[in-house]
């Protein structure tokens, strides 16, 4: 069993996006022989995606800069309201603790994105002629989630999602949290790290180390 | 996995399913005049003032109905309270130096007390918004908040009133209180936080809304305090508060005249009756003078910073502005006042890795 | 109509509650000397810092403390302003419809009622109040509009003025064998009904709002406290004719009536049930917020506190049992069957709405501390005290009361009125 998680430390964090640029051309656009082809407001669907302010009730954060950049998606809650809305069991939460959607199984009821406090299920009801870039990545008319790259898993150079590798500054970090050596655990248990809707007790593995100025 | 599904069976199932027109052109129609009706009706300047947000400044003096007690009459309370703890500080006076003769130091400092002992009736500063903040890095756990506050607010000794608790949770739920442990035996744990909690001097107070007699109230300058004269013992606010940081006189109250504190206010220390409501009052016996709270003064890590929110140059503000504040159980509504934040990090070198002081400074976890 | 008849009237009242059989006597001598020990613990024990200005006593007697601020006192004030809405069910009906029956013992009604809010009145402003003498001054006088403590003190204060007028105003009228006027029956029914209904809702409004205890803060509370007033209180009078049938010499009341109660149990029971079905379906289902789930494992598996499982699952199978019992006709037909369900609905009724409601939302404490709440003697003695007070008042009021309502209905040369074969032949 591991627990993967992820965390964000806002001090190190200064909004360049190109975590969201690169979760859309890992996940989301599609390659094609005469150009790219990805979904309109193609940010909206983008899996981790900026917000102005952080959510409302969540982390109040007094005096907290305005320009600091949050990012949010989904938090690989350890007690997933998604998966226990989902009507035929297609949202479910592999041994990684990580929360995937079976398209196989997904009969599009959208009761998940509905469940989700995070607001971070997302649907794209346009069309898309090709498919998508990997197993995991986004298909229209199905909920669409961040997999921790799930496609990455088993491959040489280790699980490393695609906006952790793409952050220049090491704001994102990225291991499992049973792993007591791991950076992730390590960070966690000795740093200041947050989580989002504490009081909804769905105990999320996605953290934020809020800014020291 | 990677296909993409043509399921455009929707499309069928809305022309199968029969759809009344007229009723649908009628509802329409009824729709397009109300809307044409009410443009003409609508001014767009009254529209704009329903919709600008309401200017909070007058309305956050005495929010929810205000204090039972004018401030002449708070005084003139004060006033024959004082008189009458000191008759009765005399008397304790007498006992004391009976039992430990004349000239012994116990004698002179209750005499000294005595002598000292005044009960205020300080009213709020105009433009003052008092809030306290906690560096939850720092805090030890050493509960040295909790003996100073009993100390300094009077508090029942056969009691076991504490305005303080604190908490000992695990760092990576802290926020869950479930798991949290009240009752630790011993000082700083490796993967532990310390939480203490107190009143929050809320900006929408719970129990200032449910108190049925107006005994407790948001002052101006944003303390919540209780009047104990007025209290009635219901404990409808124990049951409402969220924070769990309200304390009943469940017995006569008893403090030794030896432990007492001769400076008081009519609304924050003064020695409690039974059947009582009380809670942290921010010391307001010593924040109204200018002082700082007891918990504050005695922190032998400095884990504690207060001041004013409307000072710019307060070490508040300073806080805020440089960490960030984030508050406990913010899904509650009740915007509290006391703020926790994670000041420097304490991050600790890896194993095997050598410690640079550099990575010190850098904060929460680098690469 | 003089000024001399209504104080006869009054005469009468006061009277009739020093004439009776030796039965009478022995009970009513019984349950003085218990109120009279309730009082003594009362006054001299658990509030004697207050009045005495001892240094022993306090609540601190009590099993309440700074995790479980309220206790027994609170939660028997839930259970018996339930009993009291529900009283004015029968009087508001019988005065709409003009249902002689129905009129037979709609008094009994209004007088449960006063007796059930006295009970209330002794429980929140006496023995659980921590300064009764400073609430009595201050709480008219200073009060705080925001809070539904205050409005429950004037919604139940002018309840029971209600009910007495109506108690005293119908035995005015029945003892000299005349119907009630109109005057009186038009403001009554449109005062009487928004305040029955009133009391409850605004004690349920109590507990629902507060955000510090997950699992009260669900708007269905209000809503199911009526729902299952609506069970207990009909239940209660059934009992109580079932009982004056037994006891009185010429009180009788027919099969029909008792159906007609039985069915209202019914419907109050099936929405009762009803709403914890749908409390329990929000908990258990999805709900992952970690204090409700605590607190409702504490109410329904009783993990910390055995009793509160126990009355859960009284509530429930008792609840169902009485609802099943009421399908079945053949228990439309006798009246000790019909009893039998009013006393299931009664038991099942009491321990839900007692300690079941209170005190889940104190265990776990909001900070998540866990300190079971046990009653301790001198709750149990001065809650004793005060239901003796509630059933004194009880059998004074309704004696003369279902005196006054025999000499106008139950006439000398029709004995039973209410069976219409018998009339026509």
């Amino acid at each position: 069993m591991a627990r993967m998680a992820m965390v964000i430390d806002l001090n190190k964090c200064v909004g360049c996006y190109a975590c969201t640029i690169a979760c859309i051309r890992e996940n989301i656009a599609r390659q094609k022989k005469n150009g790219v082809e990805m979904p309109d407001h193609i940010f909206q669907y983008a899996r981790t995606r900026p917000i102005d302010f952080p959510l409302e009730g969540s982390v109040r954060v007094l005096g907290f800069p305005s320009n600091t950049p949050f990012f949010i998606q989904c938090q690989q809650c350890e007690n997933p309201p998604c998966v226990a809305a989902c009507p035929t069991g297609a949202s479910f939460k592999t041994k990684d603790g990580v929360v995937l959607v079976d398209r196989n199984k997904c009969i599009g009821c959208r009761a998940c994105m509905i469940a989700c406090p995070y607001g971070v299920r997302t649907m794209y009801l346009g069309r898309l002629s090709s498919p998508p870039p990997n197993p995991y990545g986004l298909v229209p008319r199905y909920p669409d989630k961040c997999t921790f790259c799930y496609h990455r898993k088993n491959s040489p150079e280790g699980w490393v999602p695609a906006c952790v590798e793409a952050c220049a500054f090491g704001a994102r970090i990225f291991g499992d949290l049973d792993d007591p050596n791991s950076e992730v655990s390590r960070i966690i248990r000795n740093g200041n790290a947050v989580r989002l809707r504490e009081d909804l007790g769905t105990k999320p593995k996605f953290f934020y180390i809020l800014p020291n100025k | 996995m990677n296909r993409d599904v043509k399921n455009d069976n929707n499309k069928d199932a809305m022309n199968n399913g029969k759809i009344d027109e007229k009723r649908r052109d009628v509802l329409k129609l009824m729709a397009v005049g109300a809307a044409i009706t009410s443009i003409p009706l609508v001014d767009k300047e009254k529209l704009m003032k329903v919709l600008k947000p309401v200017k909070l400044e007058g309305m956050l003096d005495y929010p929810l109905g205000g204090p039972s007690d004018s401030q002449s009459a708070l005084e003139k309370r004060a006033k024959k309270k004082e008189a009458k703890l000191k008759k009765w500080c005399q008397k304790e006076a007498r006992k004391v130096c009976e039992k430990y003769g004349e000239s012994s130091e116990e004698c002179k400092l209750v005499k000294q007390k005595c002598k000292l002992l005044v009960v205020k009736a300080t009213p709020p500063k105009k433009g003052v918004r008092y809030a306290m903040a906690l560096d939850l890095n720092k805090c030890i756990g050493c509960r040295r908040c909790v003996y100073a506050c009993v100390m300094e607010n009077n508090q029942a000794r056969n009691l076991h009133i504490e305005w303080i608790r604190v908490l000992e949770a695990n760092r990576m739920e802290f926020q869950d209180l479930l798991g949290s442990q009240w009752y630790y035996k011993e000082g700083p744990k490796k993967d532990k936080v310390y939480i203490p909690i107190a009143c929050m001097h809320c900006e929408k107070p719970p129990c200032v809304m449910v108190c049925p007699v107006r005994a407790t109230f948001k002052e101006p300058d944003g303390i919540v305090v209780i009047d104990y004269d007025r209290c009635i013992g219901c404990r409808y606010c124990e049951v409402a508060c969220p924070y769990g940081a309200r304390r009943f006189n469940w017995k006569k109250p008893y403090i030794p005249v030896l432990e007492l504190n001769p400076n008081m206010h009519i609304l924050g220390n003064v020695p409690r009756q039974i059947h009582v409501m009380e809670k942290c009052t921010w010391c307001i016996q010593r924040t109204r003078d200018g002082g700082v709270p007891a918990c504050v003064e005695v922190c032998p890590v400095g884990a504690r910073v207060f001041g004013n929110l409307n000072d710019p140059n307060s070490p508040i503000r300073r806080i805020a502005e440089e960490y960030g504040l984030f508050v406990l159980k913010p899904d509650a509504g009740t915007h509290p006042k006391f703020f926790y934040f994670f000041g420097p990090a304490r991050t600790p070198p890896r194993e095997g890795a050598a410690s640079t002081s550099k990575e010190a400074q850098n904060g929460g976890g680098s690469k | 109509m003089s000024w001399k008849d209504w104080w006869d009237t009054f005469v009468i009242i006061i009277k009739d509650g020093f004439k009776g059989s030796k039965r009478y006597y022995l009970a009513m001598v019984g349950l003085t000397l218990i109120f009279l020990y309730g009082f003594y613990l009362w006054f001299f024990i658990q509030h004697a810092p207050v009045f005495l200005h001892t240094d022993y006593g306090g609540l601190a007697l009590t099993g309440m403390n700074d995790s479980d601020p309220w206790g027994l006192y609170i939660a028997f004030f839930i259970y018996w302003v339930g009993v009291a809405a529900a009283g004015i069910a029968f009087g508001v009906a019988a005065y709409i419809f003009q249902d002689k029956e129905l009129l037979k013992i709609a008094v009994l009604g209004e007088v449960q009622a006063v007796a059930a809010l006295i009970i209330v009145l002794a429980l929140v402003g006496f023995a659980d109040l921590g300064r009764p003498i400073r609430a009595m001054f201050e709480l008219p006088f200073l009060p705080n509009l925001h809070s539904m403590l205050d409005w429950d003190f004037i919604v139940i204060s002018t309840y029971l003025t209600i009910n007495l007028v109506a108690v005293y105003v119908t035995i005015h009228y029945y003892r000299q064998d005349k119907p009630l006027p109109k005057k009186f029956i038009i403001p009554y029914i449109v005062l009487a009904a928004p305040f029955a209904i009133g009391i409850h809702t605004v004690t349920g409004f109590i507990f629902q709002a507060l955000r510090a205890r997950p699992i009260w803060n669900t708007s269905l509370l209000a809503p199911s406290f009526v729902a299952t007033a609506l069970a207990a209180g009909p239940a209660m009078v059934l009992l109580a004719i079932y009982l004056a049938e037994r006891y009185i010499d010429g009180f009788s009341v027919s099969a029909e009536m008792y159906k007609k109660i039985i069915y209202i149990i019914a419907g109050g029971l099936i929405v009762g049930l009803y709403f914890t079905f749908s409390d329990a379906q929000e908990i258990f289902w999805y709900t992952t917020e970690p204090m409700k789930w605590a607190q409702a494992r504490n109410l329904f598996y009783g993990l910390h506190l055995p009793y509160l499982a126990v009355l859960e699952w009284i509530w429930i199978s008792f609840a169902v049992a009485a609802v099943l019992l009421s399908f079945i006709p053949s228990t439309h037909r006798s009246k000790g069957a019909m009893a039998f369900i009013a006393i299931l609905t009664i038991i099942a009724v009491t321990s839900e709405k007692t300690l079941a409601t209170l005190v889940p939302g104190f265990t776990p404490s909001t900070l998540g501390e866990i300190r079971p709440y046990h009653p301790t003697p001198i709750e149990y003695g001065i809650a004793l005290g005060v239901h003796a007070l509630g059933i004194m008042i009880y059998l004074w009021l309704a004696r003369p009361a279902i005196k006054a309502v025999m000499t106008h209905y139950f006439k000398p040369g029709i004995k039973t009125a209410t069976v219409p074969e018998n009339s026509a032949h």
